[in-house]
């Protein structure tokens, strides 16, 4: 979530002079199109008549349909930081509003919109008076700090479609696409293609993907969430085999086991990397979720742990449900993922201290907390393209095919796949046109043919994807 | 091949210097400056790294979409003056083998 300086100091007036740039660019893009089109090609069309006219006719028009397209993407960014602008104008004004209150009531605002005071002795009457001030204002702060942060993850949303479309140059594609939602099945594929930068998947098979859909709606946690734990947790193992059925991770799953049977009792578990008492301590709290396990030994439940991958990702819901009991410190999605590696008192006061906000964290919870930040983009892609009919997804992919050389091959790599999701394709296009070879000028004295020295281009067959 | 050569080289340079001039002219209406300084005014906001990103890709292509238009015009220019100042059935055969505008 964005934080009260993010927002305070956030310029409206930026965007918007952003949003004329924009506007100006497509200005630009429309006047060359129209120089392509209706002088050269034109003039071409009656100039010029042979097919190495008609060439030139057919590349300046195509010049015209590209240039097109730009000036349609550049209108909608322009429209996008329009929009921005006018959300930060509006939200400001709130925040300015509460935090002068906030001033003129000697109440204190953290980052995440929290508001405290230092304590004074005063009446129970006005102990009264000074809560209700500080709950109405953190609730109006807490809530202008959510509708910008949902203004600015729409805005990048766009921003990333948009920037995806530098590789479409299909007028009607661009069209479609501009005048949809933002969330059709070509939207999502262009910003997956723009990618979540460094990191890697979630290393699982559909199975456990499944596994954690299901372990979401039993428990109620969230399946995002209980998706970072997988990606967060993963053993080394999946990594190289994340289908969990190769020789390595049969070597890593005996080696966990045999190590909490010797060395390291406390070694961590399965593909959510859960201790044994952990999962003892979940599976007492809700024993009629894990009916079967209450009985077992501990060298028993931890074969099973690491057996049953499934099963420890519904244990894993089922800890951070327990985490929930006490809600200090873990009234967020964020914060269940921090103290899901470390439930400490010193975590669940600095959560409630700072709530969202990762800039204040410290050593290894800092770095798992901008993980956190990190995974936010790509998990929110990848759901939504697993969210798309597959049908959708395949015309998708069969436009990005379109625009791609048929000797490269699109891979959206999205964070996670369930089961039947396609998300790659072989490219079908043509490959990239020549650079212009321009024919020796001939002189009277030589009048010399000139060979072409660039070969036009010529197609192969196509390649056939690998059967499934 | 069956297809009478018949070009009006004036017009057709013409049209190649419109072409070179729109295209730089735009060039400086293109470099997407204020949309820049916007992303890097805003440290923390998703949307100030989306269009960092937007504004480099759409900059490089429109530049390199500028560079081929202009390489076009300068083609078309060169093409069509080869029939002013060559012997025309001899241009007649050289611009229906050029290859060069045929990339498309």
């Amino acid at each position: 979530m964005l934080t009260v300086d993010a927002l305070n100091r956030a310029d409206a007036q930026l965007w918007r002079h952003a949003g004329d740039d924009a506007a100006n660019t497509a200005k630009h893009c429309e006047h060359v199109a129209s120089v392509a089109r209706d002088e050269v090609a034109r003039t071409l069309g009656s100039a010029w008549s042979s097919p190495a006219g008609d060439s030139a006719r057919a590349r300046f028009a195509r010049h015209a349909e590209t240039y097109e397209a730009a000036a349609m993407a550049m209108r909608a960014i322009a429209r996008t930081y329009d929009g921005l602008a006018k959300a930060i104008e509006t939200s400001r004004l709130t925040l300015h509003s509460a935090l002068d209150y906030a001033s003129r009531n000697q109440l204190k605002v953290n980052q995440d919109g929290s508001v405290y005071t230092d304590p004074v002795a005063q009446t129970p009457e006005a102990a009264a008076a000074l809560q209700d001030a500080i709950k109405q204002t953190e609730e109006m702060i807490t809530s202008v700090l959510q509708a910008a942060t949902a203004a600015d993850s729409a805005a990048a949303d766009e921003l990333r479609t948009l920037a995806g479309l530098v590789n479409v140059e299909d007028p009607k594609a661009v069209r479609d696409l501009l005048s949809g939602d933002g969330n059709s099945a070509l939207a999502v594929a262009l910003r997956l293609q723009g990618g979540a930068s460094g990191l890697h998947g979630i290393n699982v098979s559909p199975a456990q993907i499944e596994a954690a859909r299901k372990a979401s709606a039993e428990t109620g946690m969230s399946f995002d969430l209980i998706l970072a734990i997988m990606w967060q947790e993963q053993q080394w193992y999946q990594n190289y085999e994340p289908n969990l059925d190769g020789p390595l991770t049969a070597a890593g799953r005996r080696a966990n086991w045999a190590g909490e049977e010797t060395f390291k009792p406390d070694k961590s578990l399965g593909i959510t990397h859960m201790k044994l008492a952990t999962a003892r301590g979940v599976i007492q709290d809700f024993p009629g979720s894990f009916p079967s396990l209450g009985g077992l030994s501990d060298s028993q439940l931890a074969k099973y742990i690491e057996e049953n991958p499934n099963e420890d990702v519904r244990l894993s819901a089922y800890y951070m449900k327990q985490l929930q009991k006490n809600p200090h410190g873990a009234t967020s999605d964020k914060q269940l993922f921090m103290l899901y590696a470390a439930d400490t008192e010193q975590v669940r006061d600095s959560n409630a201290k700072y709530g969202d906000d990762s800039s204040q964290r410290g050593a290894a919870i800092k770095s798992r907390a901008d993980n956190w930040d990190q995974l936010q983009q790509g998990l929110r892609d990848a759901d939504a393209w697993n969210g798309l009919p597959e049908s959708e997804r395949r015309k998708a992919l069969d436009t990005l095919a379109a625009q791609t050389p048929y000797d490269r091959k699109v891979d959206l790599n999205p964070l996670y796949s369930g089961a039947d999701v396609s998300s790659s394709t072989y490219g079908t296009g043509p490959l990239p046109p020549n650079r212009a070879q321009f024919p020796p000028t001939p002189t009277p004295e030589s009048p010399v043919k000139p060979a072409p020295t660039v070969p036009a281009p010529s197609p192969g067959p196509q390649p056939t994807p690998p059967a499934k | 091949m069956g297809y009478e050569t018949r070009i009006d080289a004036a017009s057709v340079i013409r049209a190649a210097s419109d072409a070179h001039v729109a295209t730089e002219n735009s060039r400086q209406g293109m470099l997407l400056k204020d949309a820049s300084a916007a992303g890097a005014g805003h440290p923390g906001w998703k949307a100030s790294t989306a269009s960092s990103a937007c504004v480099t890709a759409w900059r490089e292509r429109l530049h390199r979409e500028a560079d081929e238009v202009e390489a076009a015009a300068k083609a078309l220019a060169s093409s069509a003056n080869s029939y002013v100042t060559t012997d025309r059935a001899v241009a007649g055969s050289l611009t229906e083998d050029a290859t060069w505008l045929k990339g498309v």
